[in-house]
């Protein structure tokens, strides 16, 4: 086939066909939510405050009751990227991830109200949050990715 | 300028082959790592309830814990798809955007 367009004028119904085809080469699809800088920087951010939180347990051994702000902040913040995240269409991937990063506050705090953070279980714990971040910050890398390799409607960043 | 289909479908393959190949090289080795590292996590609970370093309520919550890393790590890889899946399409339908301006003659789409 050479040349689809004088194939048109020889068919009937094709002029459809063929204005169908122009519909469709105007459009883009929309799976997932574009790449958002705020929720990747304040993912990052949030992330580093809970290492340095988690290697301060491991040194100072301190009691939940004494650092029971720093669930609370995680907890606020995680909230706060939910609703940044929700603002935008299709986000629903990283709208479940936060959701169980949030969970996962709150076992860890569960975990520390029974002990101090320290030895085996603050390994195991520490491993399985920074699997949630790495899930987040997973799918904002291959939303960014899409802009990389040349997407047709995701901004360069 | 008429268009030619067959020059034009290897065009649109030409454009989707790279945007797929650079979200699998990857999706492909985070989906491995986390596989590794989430049964790693599993066996250290195991092994740490067994010999008394963990209380079962201590290996619970990190079982509920583990539970909630797999579960994110199955919607990010599932995330992932959908990604590569909507970026290859929007390549292919850049592609034949351009051809059919060119074919046009004008930007219409």
């Amino acid at each position: 086939m050479t040349a689809l367009l004088s194939t048109y004028a020889r068919r009937p119904g094709t002029p459809l066909a063929f204005s169908f085809g122009l519909l469709l080469a105007g459009c883009s699809v929309l799976f997932v939510a574009p790449y958002d800088a705020i929720v990747d920087q304040s993912l990052t951010n949030l992330y580093a405050q809970t290492l340095t939180f988690l290697d301060r347990m491991e040194r100072t051994a301190d009691s939940y009751a004494s650092q029971r702000a720093f669930y609370d902040e995680a907890k606020g913040t995680v909230s706060a990227i939910k609703v940044r995240a929700a603002l935008l269409p299709k986000n629903s991937g990283t709208i479940k991830n936060l959701d169980e990063l949030s969970g996962q506050y709150d076992r860890l705090a569960e975990l520390h109200r029974r002990g101090p953070l320290v030895g085996l279980k603050a390994k195991i714990a520490r491993e399985l949050i920074d699997s949630n971040f790495r899930s987040l910050m997973q799918l904002e890398l291959h939303k960014k990715l899409g802009a990389a390799v040349g997407s047709a409607d995701q901004p360069q960043h | 300028m008429s268009l030619n289909a067959e020059q034009l479908s290897n065009d649109m393959v030409a454009a989707v082959k790279p945007v797929l190949q650079a979200h699998w090289g990857r999706a492909a080795p985070y989906a491995s790592a986390e596989a590794q590292k989430l049964a790693i996590c599993a066996v250290q609970i195991e092994a740490g309830y067994k010999s008394g370093e963990l209380t079962a309520e201590e290996a619970g919550i990190l079982r509920d814990m583990q539970a909630s890393a797999s579960r994110a790590t199955l919607t990010t890889i599932e995330t992932i798809g959908l990604i590569a899946a909507q970026d290859a399409i929007n390549a292919a339908l850049k592609v034949l955007s351009a051809a059919v301006n060119k074919a046009v003659g004008i930007a219409i789409l």
